[in-house]
């Protein structure tokens, strides 16, 4: 435990301007100053940080809405019940539990909010729903065409997909990070994070290298009918189908292609092609597990860098400043980051943001604010 | 009657459009759609619902229909704030929706 003493105007700070994250550990931590102002009568508010928190466990319910609207619907399988037998329950279980293992295992971030939340799925959401989202607090998905003839079918049950599962669980993440506004470049490199991870669950979960990997977004959504391997292509934005109904996949892969449209949040699944290719190019140069080094480098940019309206040149910028603290200015991983965005029409400027020189006494407030997740 | 349907966004990040006549419907098919679009008081709404609501990879809905009479509304929706009494409608027309752009194929 660390025990110290902390102005209270900083809480009231960070409760104004701080992330969800931050908010909600804030929040806590003043829950526990008032306890132990309580206690023991001191002048100052006196903050406690748990330093071991409970084992961290998954903690899943997956829910069915009947083809219905209503969320979350009734519990089918809660966290360490057998497999319940219907596809896109299961899916959603395991799904949720691979994800949940590579932020934690990999990362050491403990669910969606750092706190071990638990992990809310509902599946067969309404009729032909051809979609999956993330309402803001669970993951929602529906089966597709199911509700066509055979013949007329495009997509499949959502759930298919593992990176699915795992995008939609990032968005959480971000929720509770970075929380990138859902709108043009923001609200690209917010789908990006999402397909990043959710191709590094799919990649880790098959034991692949980065250039074993398919780096497609949703292999098997498509039914036979489709002209088409999947949504979206990291490696070759642009290309994962080309249909006579569907049209061709739109996205770009560099910045000259860039698209400027007001539809889809202003194309927030269309340039998210941009940096979906920058860190492809980046695993690949680095080669072996994707999640490891080119992960760990997003990861800690979407956790301690990203602000809600970062650019693509801000978060080229901010991976490359967190790639030098990682792994060394001018190290190979460093060079391969600012290679990757160059691959994409985007020059990272000078060195980053300068690296914060490393207090030599960290006091207090540095271990509350480094608690809090601020830098 | 006729309904001009515009689906954005979602996951799939794709664009779903279709006009529908509803005189071409089968019998049923329309007799639904009327009693519908009634239900939903579609004339009433605001020409524009959204939602502060949180979330990802929403679908955003453009809405327009025309009765024969001249009366004709456009309503422009994100997903997460389409009132109850709108749901059916709104499912309704992306069915036929989807199912004609296979068949118009």
């Amino acid at each position: 435990m660390i025990s110290c003493i902390l102005p209270p105007y900083m809480l009231d700070r960070i409760a104004e301007n701080g992330t969800e994250e931050q908010r909600a550990k804030s929040a806590e931590t003043a829950r526990i100053s008032e306890l132990m102002r309580n206690d023991r009568q001191a002048a100052a508010a006196r903050v406690v940080i748990p330093r071991a928190m409970a084992a961290p466990a998954r903690q899943r319910n997956v829910y069915t809405a009947n083809n219905l609207s209503g969320l979350p619907g009734t519990l089918v399988r809660a966290e360490g019940s057998a497999p319940s037998g219907d596809l896109a329950v299961d899916e959603a279980y395991d799904g949720a539990g691979a994800t949940y293992d590579l932020y934690w295992e990999v990362y050491q971030r403990n669910s969606i909010d750092g706190a071990g939340m638990r992990l809310d799925s509902t599946v067969h959401y309404q009729k032909g729903y051809d979609n999956a989202f993330w309402n803001g607090s669970q993951m929602v998905y529906g089966d597709g065409d199911e509700d066509l003839p055979p013949s007329q079918r495009l997509f499949n049950r959502f759930t298919i997909s593992i990176d699915v599962i795992g995008h939609e669980l990032t968005h959480g993440v971000t929720q509770y990070t970075g929380g990138l506004v859902y709108i043009n470049q923001p609200g690209a490199l917010n789908e990006s994070f999402s397909d990043v991870f959710g191709s590094l669950v799919k990649q880790r979960s098959l034991g692949q290298t980065a250039a074993q990997a398919d780096w497609i977004i949703g292999q098997g959504l498509f039914t036979s009918n489709v002209n088409g391997i999947g949504l979206r292509s990291m490696k070759d934005p642009g290309t994962a189908y080309n249909d006579p109904v569907l049209g061709k996949d739109p996205q770009p892969g560099h910045m000259k292609d860039y698209v400027t449209t007001t539809s889809d949040n202003g194309g927030v699944h269309i340039n998210s092609g941009i940096p979906n290719r920058a860190f492809y190019l980046i695993a690949s140069e680095l080669g072996g597990n994707a999640w490891e080094k080119a992960g760990q480098i997003w990861y800690v940019t979407l956790r301690d860098r990203i602000r809600s309206n970062t650019d693509f040149q801000g978060a080229a910028d901010l991976t490359y400043a967190v790639a030098g603290e990682l792994f060394g200015a001018g190290s190979l991983e460093q060079q391969a980051v600012k290679n990757g965005w160059a691959g994409v029409g985007i020059n990272v400027t000078g060195g980053g943001e300068p690296t914060p020189t490393p207090n030599p006494n960290p006091g207090c407030v540095a271990a509350v604010l480094k608690f809090l997740g601020f830098k | 009657m006729i309904i001009r349907f515009e689906r954005s966004g979602g996951f799939a990040g794709m664009l779903l459009r279709a006009e529908i006549d509803v005189q071409e419907l089968e019998p049923h098919e329309r007799e639904e759609i009327h009693r519908l679009v009634a239900e939903a008081g579609f004339f009433e709404l605001p020409p524009r619902l959204q939602s502060a609501g949180g979330g990802a990879d929403r679908f955003q809905y453009v809405l327009s229909i025309e009765e024969p009479g001249g009366r004709s509304h456009t309503l422009e929706v994100s997903e997460e704030a389409v009132p109850p009494d709108l749901q059916p409608l709104i499912e309704r027309v992306a069915y036929l929706a989807r199912r004609s752009r296979r068949q118009s194929c």
